[in-house]
């Protein structure tokens, strides 16, 4: 108590500094943006066509994973690429540095099953290689 | 010969109805739910697809829970699981018809009346709203926006946060339409 009492400055000084990176921690942590697709592991790695079977057997367990896949190109614009006629790859960044044809490797989120179009949907894609 | 025409014109015909539809992958959907003086709460979602029969004036457009991003991580997840329940009911979607519509009344700053049923949470209720079109490059520009309050939807808002979320909130849509080939 003693010891307490002689040092109140330091204490109270270091009641402070915790107090503060508390706040600091709390306040990034209620305030964070989404992660980016480059900062997560992918859960799945493997061909569109794979991809495609693991979403009809359980879509809740992969829906909104981050994923890498490979494919043909099919179809491509100024938002996104078609890979192998139905899994529709949407990018952020743009222009897609990719043509048709290509056999491409992607990282993106499954965002869903689009019966309009019938196609799987990703989203925030980036390219792999 | 005369079941040669026949096809012809059938052929010509399915031609005609594969023409008629404009469609969009990457149409934005946003909503704003926020009170003055509180955090903004608002969503962007460019992946919506859309459809349109330009002969009929039906419109079908699908759009994924998991599609919309939030500035900030805790509200993106809190959207998901709490209140939308994404898991269990990942897409919300909008079907209707546009009245009287025609691609050939499309001029600046047209607008149509649309007449639909919007399904969230698996949810349905009929919503009426105006739509304004333009086109340009043989490209169709939808816009539009509409009121829905979460009770219908039963998207429950706990008592702690409700003097920070809108009674009312504002969806709005911009959809850039192409042919479908």
């Amino acid at each position: 108590m003693n010891l307490l009492k002689e040092n109140r400055e330091v204490v109270i000084l270091g009641a402070i500094i915790l107090l503060g990176i508390g706040l600091l921690v709390g306040y990034r942590y209620v305030f964070a943006a989404p992660f980016k697709t480059s900062e997560i592991v992918a859960e799945y790695q493997g061909s569109a066509e794979d991809l495609k079977q693991l979403l009809q057997s359980d879509f809740e367990k992969w829906n909104n994973k981050i994923v890498q896949i490979s494919g043909i190109i099919t179809e491509i614009n100024e938002d996104g690429i078609l890979l192998n006629y139905d899994v529709y790859c949407q990018f952020e960044d743009k222009p897609i540095k990719a043509a048709e044809n290509d056999v491409i490797t992607l990282k993106g989120r499954v965002i869903g099953y689009d019966e309009l179009l019938e196609e799987t949907k990703l989203n925030q894609c980036i390219i792999i290689q | 010969m005369k079941n040669t025409i026949v096809i012809i014109i059938g052929l010509l015909m399915s031609l005609q109805v594969n023409a008629q539809k404009y469609f969009t992958r990457t149409g934005i959907t946003q909503f704003e739910a926020s009170e003055k003086a509180f955090e903004p709460v608002k969503a962007i979602n460019k992946s919506t697809t859309a459809i349109l029969n330009i002969n009929t004036g039906v419109v079908a457009a699908q759009v994924f829970m998991a599609g919309f991003q939030f500035k900030n991580a805790l509200m993106q997840e809190h959207f998901n699981e709490n209140y939308m329940d994404s898991h269990k009911y990942p897409k919300a979607s909008l079907k209707g018809v546009l009245e009287d519509f025609s691609k050939a009344k499309v001029t600046p700053d047209c607008s149509f009346t649309l007449n639909g049923i919007l399904t969230i949470k698996g949810i349905e209720k009929e919503i009426e709203t105006e739509v304004f079109f333009k086109e340009e490059n043989k490209r169709l520009f939808v816009t539009t926006n509409f009121l829905v309050r979460p009770e219908d939807f039963d998207i429950n808002i706990p008592s702690i946060v409700r003097e920070k979320i809108a009674k009312e909130i504002q969806i709005s849509v911009e959809y850039e339409l192409i042919e479908r080939k």
